[in-house]
């Protein structure tokens, strides 16, 4: 279950057909705080971004990611994947700097 | 008995702050620059990158691209550097499955009119890279640092 205040989707754009590549899109509402901003009372804000993300089909790792403080705040990223011939889910898992962690899925449902 | 009892619940946050610190360990910062990119002339052969040449800010600038393994190869890792932040490397993928293809879309933070750069680790080792300009008419960052 995702921490509550951190909205996260997962969705796919394409034909979810055995076989076919689709891609899968992955957003996160994440501030990814990058240490190097200062609030208004000139004090420094602490490094907090997204260290790890994982990504599993059908329980089998597909992705494993370090992003950095390069990658845009509300972090998106979408790939492409091969839709299994039983279809299954899809699942991300993520993990920042103060230990906050996240946990999306989304079922493949395979179109007739 | 004398030895040390410790309570579950405090055994359970010591386990688990192992595990983090391996992974802090492990996701240290890495810093390369645009010149030692350029030193190590990769070849792009088979990236091709889609990228916005002109970006009103910093904040989120879409990058998409479309990698194909040579032929006998696969993809084990994808690195995206942006060396004229302060923190060169904006992510890392590392592709459990080792497809021949690939592709992926994001969404970068940059502090300044740059070239990114995507680094491709193949399957025997190689590396192929290509980079793409981009100018940033308001930066990312703004407090100078």
């Amino acid at each position: 279950m995702a921490t509550p205040s951190i909205p996260s989707r997962l969705s796919f754009a394409g034909a979810v057909r055995p076989g076919n590549t689709i891609e899968v899109r992955w957003i996160v509402g994440h501030p990814m705080e990058t240490g190097f901003r200062v609030d208004d009372a000139g004090k420094r804000v602490t490094r907090n971004v997204i260290t790890l993300v994982r990504v599993l089909l059908n329980d089998r790792l597909l992705i494993e990611m370090e992003p950095g403080t390069g990658l845009a705040a509300n972090p998106y990223v979408a790939f492409s994947t091969e839709v299994p011939a039983e279809g299954g889910s899809v699942t991300v898992e993520w993990l920042d700097d103060a230990g906050q962690r996240g946990h999306v899925q989304q079922l493949l449902v395979l179109e007739k | 008995m004398n030895g040390l009892h410790l309570p579950r619940r405090t055994c359970l946050s010591l386990a688990a702050a192992c595990v983090l610190a391996a992974h802090s360990a492990r996701a240290e910062v890495v810093n390369v620059t645009a010149a030692e990119l350029r030193a190590r002339q990769l070849k792009p052969d088979g990236i091709r990158l889609d990228f916005a040449p002109l970006a009103d800010t910093g904040f989120s600038v879409p990058l998409h691209a479309e990698i194909e393994a040579p032929k006998g190869l696969q993809i084990d890792t994808i690195e995206i550097f942006v060396p004229e932040n302060p923190n060169t490397r904006a992510l890392k993928m590392r592709l459990a499955q080792t497809p021949a293809h690939f592709a992926f879309s994001t969404r970068l933070r940059l502090a300044a009119s740059q070239d990114v750069w995507v680094v491709v680790s193949l399957s025997d080792g190689s590396q192929r890279g290509l980079s793409a300009p981009t100018v940033i008419t308001s930066s990312a960052c703004f407090d100078g640092s």
